[in-house]
């Protein structure tokens, strides 16, 4: 009997092994794998994630920022190359913001207790693709961050007309349906946060600034028009207007929350690898220079050993401030003639400050007063809105906002910039508003504010045409051109072939020098 | 009853429990069933007790029984069991004349001669007769004669000569033993341990199996095992990475069958054990080689292994082994032997082979000019761009004057003799039940770096013991604990020294670097301006490390029961934990500020790492063997249960509150991580050997796996696909059975098989899910939330399947002097399971689908060859050569390209892509190249510059297609020497050395055009090129551009692999001491000559990594080694 049994016992083994794979679905999930989190605690990560542009990409474009060493591993902009990693940086807004939302979205669309997240959600998502159409064209919109909720791999590229169009509704019907009697949205890193109960008052605020956010974003939106269909650039600014955008600093959209230990990694680069490859471009040494401009101090800095700007002594007098020339590396300078030669380890030029707008705790500017102040002003100059101040106030308003911005900065006097130095920077012969010079000076301005949004400052000089830049003659590459968009990244080419190849052909090429719709 | 319900705990314990009661009631089935109980009587009192009990009847002389007294307490024992007892310690011994009558008889010392001869009837002289179990011997005369005097009857006389086959001869009441001595045929009753431990006879065989020499492994030691195995097998291709002394090595059998990512070294199977290489190889960031499962193998302790290339041998180790599988046998000891010590000690020195041949006419500096201050010295420190070598003091880095001239010997200043001791023990011995093995294994290795260590020691036991005639168990237990330390960076531009070594000129002298590497602040004093990327390794000496500790447990405890002699039952446990410490740190002041730049704390890293690993293996197995008139069955049925079940700590702190105390309470931002992993796959198994006569046989297997890896969230998939079924059918037909016995052919089979196995390894457990995570910082107030997921989870994956069709011949030829084994196949995966990229506007970077088809095709040949042989005198021939071409056939429909790196932009590397292509080979090798106009005219920039292709170019594939070894052993009386070449060829390569000495000015290549490069090009209007580029600026575009035609070359080689000479004192020892059973010394030689090479400045195995992710890739990595070794094993 007790062989039988050992032959039967196999026999159940064998059993067992068929039917105890059941197990299997419980022995497959992490047990300290977070699988649910509540729809609101992504959207933290998806404010501070936006990307406000790069040294190495837009701000080296409108010729801010020179990274002047060229041995082969850094060449970009600077020398109209199409490098794929300083064509990817914004890319990553796919991943670190759009994923999320996206996900935020499908959480929320239909949940009465998340409506004022949701709405949230979709001006900040609008202002995303903005930038991204800026930046690239046609871009995945429709179908994009879909991968795991609806199983798009592929999504297709839309036509950035389209996509505009879309973003002005959304921007419209979003801003429209953000209600101080729905909830309070604390995880907002703008206007939100943890409080021990919040009122009506609370929420009323936050609404009141994300209804400012959604205008002043739909205000940039329309100006975008202003070079191919005026009447529509005039129609939406006027809306836009009507509705009430952001007209204080207090409304900034900025993120200030970076410390020593989550850093903002936008110098990064510049301050860890070799400070003295980077400089300031000669032409916004020059414009700066030139009006006594209080801000070059806590841009620029001329330091004892540009190899070593965190220990070495720095000056930043107005006068001794030299801008890198465009056009030549840290090889072909030293023959070009008045090269103002080397110095310690580096080069005779103005470095970046790297106490001051440089340093790792430097705030995020998306939205600014200053910003809407200088749209402002040249929408009023061209008569597309009613009331409101003149375009001369406007203008000054938008200089004194963004000196003041330099109050969030580490590194800074208190006030950053007085009063007297902003009044004096005013009746500067270059800088007084006159009308007619008013876009030049008023887009001007908007470049200077943008130093730290390079995605802004790229996209105003574009559709402005200032400041008047000279082509970066470096080599021959663009013909006389200027780098008007980013090329896509190159593994498009493989990981969505179709869609990319569409737009392409869409778009008449994917080179730096295609025009995005609006920059006619 | 049992109830036949499903009880999870029951699967496996039920079987050990079934095994013990079966030892428990064996003794029913045993003849005897004597019980004794018997205290200090004399031995005749135990005789007449067992005449009562059995049916026995005891003969003998009573004068011969000695007056010594016994005690005995025994119950259901055999007759042999209770002699064993008794007889032990006395002269006596016995022999059963029939079932009925058993003979005592005094053990008298005996003389035996005899004559020995071999298959021509040729007297053999020089042969070693050893009576088993003792140090006695004696060797036949040069006319083949022999004398010896043995104990007595029962003694054992083997007898052993090279080049025939060992016999042994129970003495018994002969006095005269004449032996014929067969020429050694291998293959013709080779035996061969085949999947799940089963030993075959090799001519059953319908598939490719071949063993190792282990003297070959034992006496060209390497640090690892697997690394002396390089060129030795057909089809079995070893790529050991320069990646410090504890490193891995690549181990591909036929090719690579998955792409990079999945598991495509074999599986390693270690007394039944089933184990994953589990390469930890330098992959980019950090660089460093962490060495693999196979450090734990020590080779005294090998008794045989057997390489299984194709998927048949592996199907019935189911999914892990699709690529093939290596089988190693421990030693536990051998029955009725003696107890011995044997000691085996070895040292091995390593010398650096410098290939570099730097340019050394030109010194630091930029554009022509040398450095005119220590700022420049510094800003320029990376760049051989300077002027002539003059000998005029120039400004170095550290701010001195010294002469202005090259260093030429850097890498032998740098770099010192690596050396290893190994010192193994072992103690082994064996009755006639029971046998067993214990030993012991230190190794101490310095590498060649100046910091890296690498030190283990292994304890093995192996136990094999017939607890009855039907019930046997067999034990083995490896311990391993390995210290690790400072493994070199490689492969990446980074920190490591060899990094700097290649890119910094040679302006600077060691010694400078040495006595000038801290700065007057105590961080490290620039030497170039990318310090933390191109450190002065000096800085890092004694301040950075990276610790390694690993303590592995590996243990099989097998039970076999045989019910009847068709019928047995094996049960088994495997258990291998493993436990992982790892530290390491950035020291303070590497290319940053010592202090952090809100002057809180000193900057730097540290981190900690630990980890647990557990897998169990669980199988039964239950086989039959019949013989119907001139027909064999041996049929199988099994099943196994697999699991796995790791933890992990991580900790790590940037940044310290006090100077020089790298430790988590002195840090100052804390992260910390803990995660787990399990998985389990259950298998059932059957297969069944069918024989006809002896000439021909046909093996089938089929086997079920159930993956949990593969069973996704039943909310995703109701019923998921998680099962994978896969078969084999072999053929072995031996036609030189069927043909008149001729003397050019001895043995010839021809094989063939066709065989189906699955493969789940590309999916980590979980990845069906969608996870969070938190971020561990809070950013002010807020706390941060992610999707953690970034490779978009797929629920409908399944495993991958691989198939493979082989025929082969083996023919033994001139009485077995000339023999060849031959083998094709073609081995198809698909359904690959690919990692496809995803564009990130979904959101995700990829996703794992079954997509891909590839395949693998190939032709082995190994041919063996005795050329000459005389009775002192022979030289064998062994020769292999493995031809494998593989080609993409399919990737995602419409896909024709998949990337596996994009090197440049890893930010590390430097060149060019490895991708996968759609009808080509393997691990193509992609970058632009030079743009040409129609007439195929270089076109240049208006600027004279370079300007790149439209598209990127193939240069070729990383794969070698070519892949062989020839060994020559030469055998002299008792010296022996070996001499092996190997080689491999059809790679392809870049070169990130020739780029980066190029464009820094370095290289030899450089010299061209220093002052002003004038390519061979057209300008943009057509007219030939006559504008002079800087050089400079000219060779720096090659990156720019990555045009990549200057840095391909061909990883073709040829080396004198290894020289060992062997004398085997044996024979000298036994006739001056009986305390001494065997002696052997041996010293080698390994990469005793580099033959061909196309590479400049290093060797083309100087490669990073054993992965398949770094393929076709050179950056700076250690120099390769010479080792000399000297090797001697004694045994007493």
């Amino acid at each position: 009997m007790k062989k039988i049994t050992c032959l039967i016992i196999p026999l159940a083994v064998v059993v067992c092994f068929v039917s105890c794979t059941k197990g299997f679905e419980a022995k497959n999930q992490d047990p300290y794998g977070i699988t649910k989190v509540d729809a609101g605690l992504l959207f933290t990560g998806a404010e501070r994630g936006m990307n406000a542009g790069n040294w190495d990409g837009e701000q080296t474009i409108v010729q801010q920022y020179v990274n002047a060493y060229n041995a082969g591993a850094t060449a970009g902009f600077q020398f109209n190359e199409d490098v794929d990693q300083y064509n990817t940086p914004r890319w990553g807004v796919y991943t670190a913001v759009i994923k999320p939302l996206v996900h935020i979205i499908s959480l929320t669309k239909d949940d009465p207790t998340n409506k004022n997240l949701y709405n949230m959600v979709r001006i900040w998502k609008a202002y995303a693709f903005m930038t991204l159409v800026d930046t690239y064209g046609d871009v995945p919109y429709s179908e994009a961050g879909k991968g795991y909720l609806e199983l798009i791999n592929f999504p297709k590229y839309d036509k950035m007309a389209d996509i505009y169009t879309d973003l002005y509704n959304e921007l419209k019907t979003a801003t429209a349906a953000l209600s101080a009697s729905n909830e309070y949205v604390s995880s907002d890193l703008f206007f939100g946060g943890t409080v021990t109960s919040v009122t009506p008052a609370i929420t009323a605020a936050q609404i009141a600034h994300w209804k400012k956010i959604g205008y002043s974003l739909l205000l940039r939106l329309g100006m975008r028009y202003s070079k191919i269909d005026a009447a529509k650039a005039a129609s939406i600014a006027q809306e836009a207007f009507a509705g009430g955008v952001i007209l204080s600093n207090s409304d900034n959209v900025v993120v200030t929350q970076y410390n020593t230990t989550v850093q903002n990694g936008f110098s990064n680069l510049q301050r860890t690898v070799s400070p003295y490859f980077y400089y300031l471009a000669e032409p916004f040494v020059n414009q700066l220079k030139s009006t006594g401009d209080p801000r070059l101090k806590y841009i620029g800095a001329s330091y004892i050993k540009p190899e070593s700007p965190f220990t070495s002594t720095r000056d930043t007098i107005t006068a001794n401030q030299y801008g890198f020339p465009i056009g030549y590396d840290q090889v072909s300078v030293l023959t070009k003639p008045g090269y103002r030669g080397t110095k310690g380890g580096g080069q005779n030029y103005t470095q970046l400050n790297y106490q001051v707008v440089a340093n790792n705790v430097t705030p995020a500017f998306f939205i600014t007063n200053s910003q809407t102040q200088l749209l402002l002003a040249e929408a009023k100059f061209r008569g597309w809105i009613t009331g409101g101040l003149t375009t001369q106030q406007y203008y000054e308003a938008g200089i004194k906002a963004a000196m003041d911005e330099w109050n969030l900065f580490q590194g800074t006097f208190s006030p950053a910039i007085f009063e007297v130095e902003k009044n004096n920077y005013l009746l500067q012969p270059a800088i007084a508003y006159s009308d007619a010079k008013a876009l030049e000076l008023i887009n001007t301005q908007y470049w200077i504010e943008s130093i730290t949004n390079g995605a802004e400052a790229f996209a105003n000089w574009r559709r402005s045409g200032f400041p008047i830049l000279q082509p970066n003659k470096y080599n021959n590459n663009l013909n006389g051109g200027f780098v008007r968009r980013m090329a896509y990244p190159n593994a498009e080419q493989a990981q969505n072939p179709d869609n990319y190849n569409a737009a392409v052909a869409s778009m008449g090429g994917d080179g730096l020098t295609q025009h995005v719709f609006w920059d006619k | 009853m049992l109830p036949l319900k499903c009880l999870l705990w029951a699967k496996f314990n039920i079987i050990l429990l079934c095994f013990f009661s079966i030892q428990s009631f064996a003794g029913i089935n045993a003849q005897d069933n004597i019980n004794l109980s018997l205290q200090n009587v004399r031995l005749t009192k135990v005789f007449k007790a067992i005449e009562k009990q059995a049916n026995y009847r005891f003969v003998y002389r009573t004068e011969t029984i000695p007056d010594n007294t016994v005690s005995i307490e025994v119950k259901n024992a055999s007759l042999e069991e209770v002699l064993q007892i008794v007889l032990d310690h006395t002269p006596l011994t016995y022999r059963k004349v029939n079932n009925k009558i058993v003979v005592i008889t005094n053990a008298i010392a005996k003389n035996v001669t005899g004559k020995v001869t071999n298959d021509e009837g040729e007297a053999v002289s020089g042969v070693s007769v050893l009576e088993q179990g003792t140090p006695n011997g004696a060797v036949t005369s040069n006319d083949g004669n022999y004398s010896i005097t043995v104990a007595g009857n029962n003694s054992v006389l083997e007898f052993r000569n090279v080049g025939y086959e060992t016999k042994t001869e129970t003495v018994g009441t002969r006095t005269v033993i004449n032996v014929l001595l067969k020429n050694q045929v291998k293959g013709m009753t080779e035996i061969v341990v085949t999947a799940l431990g089963i030993r075959k006879e090799s001519r059953k065989l319908g598939y490719a199996a071949s063993t190792v020499k282990i003297e070959e492994i034992t006496q060209n030691r390497t640090t690892n095992v697997m690394k002396s195995l390089e060129g030795k097998i057909a089809g079995l291709e070893i790529a050991p990475p320069t990646a410090g002394a504890g490193g891995s090595n690549r181990i591909r059998l036929r090719g690579q069958a998955g792409f990079n990512g999945q598991n495509n070294a074999p599986l390693f199977v270690i007394n039944g054990l089933p184990m994953d290489q589990g390469a930890r190889s330098a992959e980019g960031q950090p660089g460093i080689d962490q060495g693999d499962n196979l450090q734990q193998i020590n080779p005294d302790d090998i008794e045989s292994m057997t390489v299984l290339k194709g998927a048949t041998a592996a199907a019935l180790y189911g999914s892990r082994a699709s690529n093939g599988a290596i089988i190693i046998t421990t030693k536990s000891g051998a029955r009725n032997s003696k107890f011995s010590v044997e000691i085996t000690s070895n040292f091995a020195a390593d010398k650096i082979l410098d290939y570099s041949n730097y340019q050394t006419e030109y010194g630091t500096g930029s554009n022509g000019v040398r450095p005119t201050s220590q700022a420049t010295a510094q800003s320029t420190g990376n760049l051989a761009w300077g002027e002539k070598y003059d000998g005029v003091p120039t400004y170095q880095y550290d701010g001195v004057q010294r002469p202005y001239l090259p260093d030429k010997n850097r890498f032998k200043e740098f770099y010192r003799t690596g050396t290893a001791y190994t010192n193994t023990i072992a103690l082994s011995g064996g009755n006639t039940s029971t046998n067993y093995r214990v030993s012991f294994s230190n190794l101490d290795a310095k590498g060649i770096s100046p910091d890296n260590s690498y030190h283990k020691k292994i304890f093995n036991l192996g136990l094999n013991s017939k607890v009855t005639n039907k019930l046997a168990l067999q034990v083995n237990i490896n311990y391993t604990h390995e210290e690790n330390k400072n493994p070199p960076i490689v492969g990446v531009q980074g920190i490591g020294y060899s990094s700097f070594l290649h890119r910094v000129p040679l302006t600077i002298a060691i010694p400078t670097l040495k006595e000038h590497a801290v700065g007057p602040d105590g961080s490290l004093l620039s030497t170039n301006p990318f310090n933390a990327l191109l450190t002065n390794p000096y800085y890092l000496i004694g301040r950075m490390f990276n610790n390694t500790k690993r303590d592995r447990f590996l243990g099989t405890v097998s039970v076999r029961y045989d019910f009847f002699k068709w019928l047995y039952l094996q049960g088994r446990v495997n258990a291998d934990f493993g436990n992982n410490f790892n530290e390491g740190n950035l020291p303070h002041g590497v290319g940053v500020p010592l202090r952090n730049s809100s002057n809180t704390g000193w900057v730097g890293t540290y981190n900690v790492n630990t980890g647990y690993n557990n897998q169990m293996n669980m199988d039964f197995l239950l086989g039959t063997t019949h013989r119907i008139g001139a027909f064999t069955i041996d049929g199988s049925f099994g099943g196994n249960m697999y699991t796995v079940n790791n933890n992990f700590t991580n900790q790590g702190v940037t940044d310290f509150v006090n100077k020089d105390i790298y430790s988590i309470g002195n840090g100052i931002t804390k992260t910390q991580n803990f995660g787990i992993s399990r998985s389990q796959v259950n298998s059932l198994y059957a297969f069944a050997d069918f024989g006809y006569k002896n000439f021909l046989y046909l093996n089938v297997t089929d086997r079920n796996d159930y993956f949990s890896a593969l069973t996704p969230p039943s909310s995703l998939v109701a019923d998921p696909k998680n099962s994978f079924n896969y078969y084999s059918a072999g053929a072995s037909f031996i036609f030189s059975e069927l043909l008149p016995k001729m003397s050019w052919l001895n043995y010839g089979k021809l094989r063939g098989t066709y065989a189906t196995s699955g493969n789940a390894n590309g999916v980590p457990p979980f990845s069906s899910q969608l996870t969070f995570s938190q971020e561990q910082q809070l950013f002010g107030t807020y706390s941060i939330w992610n999707i953690a997921t970034s490779t978009n989870p797929n629920p409908f994956i399944k495993p991958y399947e691989v198939s493979e069709k082989e025929i082969g011949l083996e023919l033994r030829t001139l009485n077995s002097r000339l023999n060849f084994d031959i083998a094709v196949y073609d081995k198809r995966t698909n359904d690959q399971i690919l990692r496809a990229d995803l564009s990130p506007a979904t959101g995700y970077t990829g996703q794992l689908v079954n997509i891909a088809k590839l395949k693998n095709t190939g032709l082995e040949v190994m041919v063996e060859g005795i050329p000459v042989k005389t009775s002192n005198f022979s030289w064998d021939v062994s020769a292999n050569v493995a031809y494998n071409t593989s080609e993409v056939l399919a990737l995602n429909p419409g896909q024709t390209r998949q990337l596996v790196v994009y090197f440049n932009g890893t930010g590390n590397e430097f060149l060019g892509s490895l991708v996968y292509d759609v009808g080509k080979e393997m691990n193509q090798l992609i970058s632009y190249t030079y743009r040409r106009n129609a007439k195929g005219q270089i076109m240049l920039n208006s600027q004279g510059r370079l300007l790149p292709s439209e598209n990127q170019v193939n240069y070729g594939s990383a794969n070698e297609k070519v892949i062989g070894g020839i060994t020559n052993t030469f055998q002299y009386k008792n010296l022996s020497l070996l001499i092996h070449f190997d080689g491999k060829f059809g790679g392809k390569v870049f070169s990130s050395t020739a780029l980066n000495g190029l464009r820094s000015g370095m290289s030899q290549a450089s010299l061209v055009g220093r002052d002003g490069v004038v390519f061979d090009g057209v300008l943009p209007d057509g007219s030939k090129n006559t504008i002079s580029v800087a050089p400079q600026i000219f060779y720096a575009d090659y990156r720019t551009q990555q045009i990549a035609d200057p840095f391909v070359f061909s990883s073709d080689f040829i080396k004198l692999r290894n020289i060992t000479l062997t004398y085997d004192l044996t024979r000298l020892m036994i006739k001056n001491t009986k305390f001494i059973k065997g002696l052997t010394l041996s010293a080698s030689c390994r990469n005793a000559v580099l033959l061909l090479k196309h590479i400049p400045d290093v060797d083309p195995e100087a490669f990073a990594s054993s992965s398949d992710s770094r393929l076709g890739y050179e950056q700076h990595t250690e120099p390769t080694t010479r080792t000399f070794g000297l090797n001697l094993n004694v045994k007493f």
